[in-house]
């Protein structure tokens, strides 16, 4: 990490409560005293775009920005947009937190012959494809997890895949804020209601320990 | 046509008031929008009005709020943009503090009475902007500084969420002390920062003050001068100091004259100039562009050694400022988001002052013009200038490597289409089946702005051309009107219809064109996260139930040739009614209604608890 910076990016398809992770972390980190600055890249409001957040933290802070090539830590809720992120924000040695469930409604099929629509469309990289391209950058550190499946045998539904993915990403020791102070923000500032499901999905992706 | 649920105008809970609170010293943690709207009421604003616009929407929203806890103000999404600055004028002209937040595109829209209004000396009234430079949020990406300097208006670009709160509060006052509108610039990249803001006391008592329209102040161009004096250039003769006759200048309402407002932006604090004894570079920084320069300049450890001007005020620029910078170094970058606009400004100041330092930026090419300013540009302007690399080579290599990846054999991932369940994407379905079968290749579509430019691309590819609000249905007629033997069709949202879909439709009919009209009516502004529109379950910005205008009778009132409203859901209806209207000659008009499926969802889940 440069000067004591820590570059964290948290990337995904909008829909997927990317901003609300965002909003979270950056409650805790500043809750406990951390200089810590923030901005996202939102799509369109359609479902399935490219979204990301930055989020940066360190004692001298100008820019909330990730410059290219700096992200210490890449949260990804898809494994194409892990890649692409990768690609352009993955520091050199960066640790990759990332679901292997696959989303293919961009031009993409698993096996290459026709899309949602019935069009001809490309074949889905798979994962092996997608790590080559990743260490070709020197990024190797990827941890896959099942974030998907998590979040549907925990909660019934696809909805807490990011406090699945956050839980994980948490266990990896990397994020400095107390655990407490996280699971405090989970259960206040999630939407009415869904406190404790997005708990008890944390909590799961916690107990990875990556 | 299936009953729609009414929805109660309640049918989104508002979120957290503290954006709009007194809560004087308090540090919260907000983003760029809810800054905007922070320092509009800190201000004491009283009336705002917008059309919805990426990266700005939902700096209406947090106004919204406050409406609902300070029941004086008044907040309302209106038709278009240049509908919202009107309204906006009008309550600056009645004494009231007025804001209107608007997208870069909304800029054009205004235009028009954004030049005329200028001239007539407006107070307390501030125009925030959203430019977008790299396009990541709408279609184009236009430097709206060059309208506000053709309106004559100043600009101001804040550097940080806390300077965003603090100089749209402190552009009111500017505002009034110049009687001139005022322009705050936010760009993208700053437009979704979150980041700790310190709020300050709202002005309540301004806002609460008691209306006051001059009916003596002649708010026209046209003043009645004697001849040779033109008339109507009068007002405009302000801006440059040259009334000819002093007596006159009482006529034109005794406007401060523009050497007053270079003055006072010459005297602002603002504009922080770091001026070290003998700086080996010299660098200005406009207004987001100095968090990724101070980032670079960081990076390399030269914070003690380089001239640093923030610049906030990006027009009329500190000329004195950046002639102390001038002065004293050899070379000044010159950072900016899109076009060279300060860079031309400090190029003018340069040559006036016979400096021969070297002004390096986008027009020297050190800097690309197109797409974000971000820290590893600005770096390797900045090493370049100091004779030293900013990343190691081989860093520079990897990142490079990385980009060619996803644009050369990573370029077949697509960008988003319709979402899921898209009732716009079963309307275009219908239509497209409709098409193929009865005129094959002889149709010509024309698409309009909004979701249904998802029309253009796979796999409907059922729109050719696409360009600004309401503009589809006047294109498709100038094409009738060219002589095509084409089937003509042109879309429009229910949203875009209001904009400014209206005056178009009436042309058509009126010069009697020949095409057909889809009207996709998801019910929404759907592009822009949902805001409503006269046409869409009849509530206001601030959830007041309202009246609730139906296209249908709309469009019957302007004597359309048909018109019938479908569910596209619904298959075999809608292709049966599109086949009618297609036989139709003249304008027809076919409304496929169907909530935004997204929208319902929410609308669905809130009724379920």
């Amino acid at each position: 990490m440069e000067d004591n910076h820590l570059n964290l990016m948290i990337a995904g398809l909008s829909g997927q409560g990317i901003i609300m992770v965002e909003r979270l972390l950056v409650m805790s980190l500043a809750q406990e005293g951390r200089n810590v600055l923030s901005a996202d890249v939102p799509p369109w409001t359609h479902r399935n775009a490219l979204t990301y957040c930055h989020i940066r933290m360190g004692e001298k802070l100008y820019s909330p920005r990730i410059p290219e090539g700096a992200a210490d830590i890449i949260i990804a809720f898809e494994p194409l947009v892990g890649l692409q992120v990768s690609a352009v924000y993955g520091k050199e040695d960066a640790l990759v937190i990332m679901n292997d469930y696959t989303v293919e409604t961009r031009g993409l099929s698993r096996d290459g012959s026709r899309d949602m629509s019935g069009l001809p469309a490309h074949k889905y990289p798979d994962i092996e494809g997608i790590l080559g391209h990743m260490a070709g950058l020197g990024i190797d550190k990827v941890r896959i997890v099942s974030g998907t499946d998590i979040s549907f045998k925990e909660t019934g539904s696809n909805r807490c895949l990011n406090m699945v993915m956050l839980g994980a990403a948490y266990s990896s020791r990397m994020i400095p804020v107390e655990v407490d102070t996280l699971e405090n923000h989970i259960l206040e500032n999630t939407p009415p209601g869904t406190g404790q499901t997005n708990l008890k999905a944390f909590r799961s992706g916690l107990k990875l320990a990556l | 046509m299936p009953e729609e649920k009414y929805v109660p105008p309640t049918f989104l809970k508002w979120a957290s008031g503290d954006v709009a609170k007194d809560y004087p010293g308090k540090t919260f943690i907000i983003s760029c929008n809810e800054a905007l709207a922070r320092g509009a009421v800190e201000a004491g604003v009283r009336v705002v009005a917008a059309y919805p616009g990426s990266p700005l929407q939902y700096t209406i929203e947090s106004l919204a709020i406050a409406s609902s806890i300070y029941p004086s103000m008044h907040v309302e999404w209106s038709s278009n943009e240049k509908v919202a600055y009107d309204v906006t004028l009008g309550a600056a002209m009645a004494g009231m503090r007025a804001f209107t937040p608007m997208k870069q595109l909304g800029m054009n829209v205004v235009i028009d009475s954004l030049v005329q209004g200028a001239n007539l000396g407006p107070a307390g009234f501030v125009l925030a902007v959203g430019d977008d430079p790299g396009a990541l949020e709408t279609e184009n990406e236009m430097d709206t500084r060059y309208l506000a300097r053709y309106a004559e208006i100043p600009v101001l670009e804040p550097t940080s969420i806390q300077e965003v709160k603090d100089y749209t509060l402190m552009a009111f006052e500017l505002s009034e002390k110049i009687r001139l509108p005022v322009i705050v610039r936010i760009t993208t990249g700053l437009a979704y920062q979150r980041s700790p803001v310190v709020f300050g006391k709202i002005h309540h008592e301004i806002r609460e003050r008691d209306v006051s329209f001059d009916k003596n102040r002649r708010w026209i161009l046209g003043d009645a001068f004697p001849w040779p004096m033109k008339p109507f250039g009068a007002k405009h003769m302000r801006f440059h100091d040259e009334l000819p006759v002093k007596e006159w200048e009482g006529t034109v309402g005794s406007l401060p004259k523009a050497s007053f407002t270079k003055e006072v932006i010459e005297r602002l604090e603002w504009n922080e100039l770091i001026l070290p004894d003998r700086p080996v570079a010299g660098v200005i920084a406009v207004g987001e562009c100095y968090q990724d320069t101070m980032e670079a300049i960081r990076y390399l450890g030269v914070e003690s050694n380089v001239a640093i001007l923030k610049l906030v005020t990006s027009f009329p620029i500190p000329e004195n400022r950046v002639r102390e910078v001038l002065k004293k170094t050899g070379s000044v970058l010159v950072v900016e988001q899109i076009e060279p606009f300060v860079e031309a400004q400090v190029c003018a100041v340069a040559a006036n002052m016979n400096s021969h330092a070297k002004i390096l930026g986008k027009l020297t090419g050190d800097i690309p013009v197109c797409n974000e300013v971000t820290r590893n540009i600005i770096g390797k302007a900045l090493g370049k200038m100091l004779g030293r690399n900013f990343l190691p080579e081989e860093e520079e290599k990897r990142i490079e490597k990385g980009k060619d990846l996803l644009l050369k054999e990573l370029s077949f991932i697509s960008p988003p289409r319709f979402c899921p369940g898209c009732p716009e994407l079963a309307a275009g379905f219908a239509l497209k089946t409709v098409c193929n079968e009865l005129y094959g290749e002889e149709v010509t579509y024309i698409g309009d702005v909004g979701c249904y430019g998802m029309m253009t691309v796979p796999p409907l590819n059922a729109s050719y051309a696409n360009l600004s609000m309401g503009s589809g249905i006047s294109i498709a007629s100038g094409i009738y009107h060219a002589g095509s033997k084409d089937k003509i069709i042109a879309y429009i949202g229910d949203s875009t219809f209001f904009h400014s879909g209206m005056p178009a439709l009436v042309n058509a009919v009126y010069n009697k064109a020949n095409l057909l009209l889809y009207v996709l009516d998801n019910r929404t502004t759907g592009n822009t996260g949902h805001q409503p529109h006269p046409g869409a379950f009849g509530i206001t910005a601030t959830k007041q139930a309202t009246k609730m205008l139906d296209i249908e009778e709309i469009v019957k009132a302007f004597q359309v040739d048909f018109v019938k409203v479908v569910d596209p859901y619904d298959f075999e209806e809608t292709t049966t009614v599109l086949k009618k209207a297609l036989e139709v000659e003249g304008v027809s008009v076919v409304i496929a209604r169907r909530t935004c499926a997204l929208l319902a969802q929410r609308i669905m889940g809130l009724m379920e608890k």
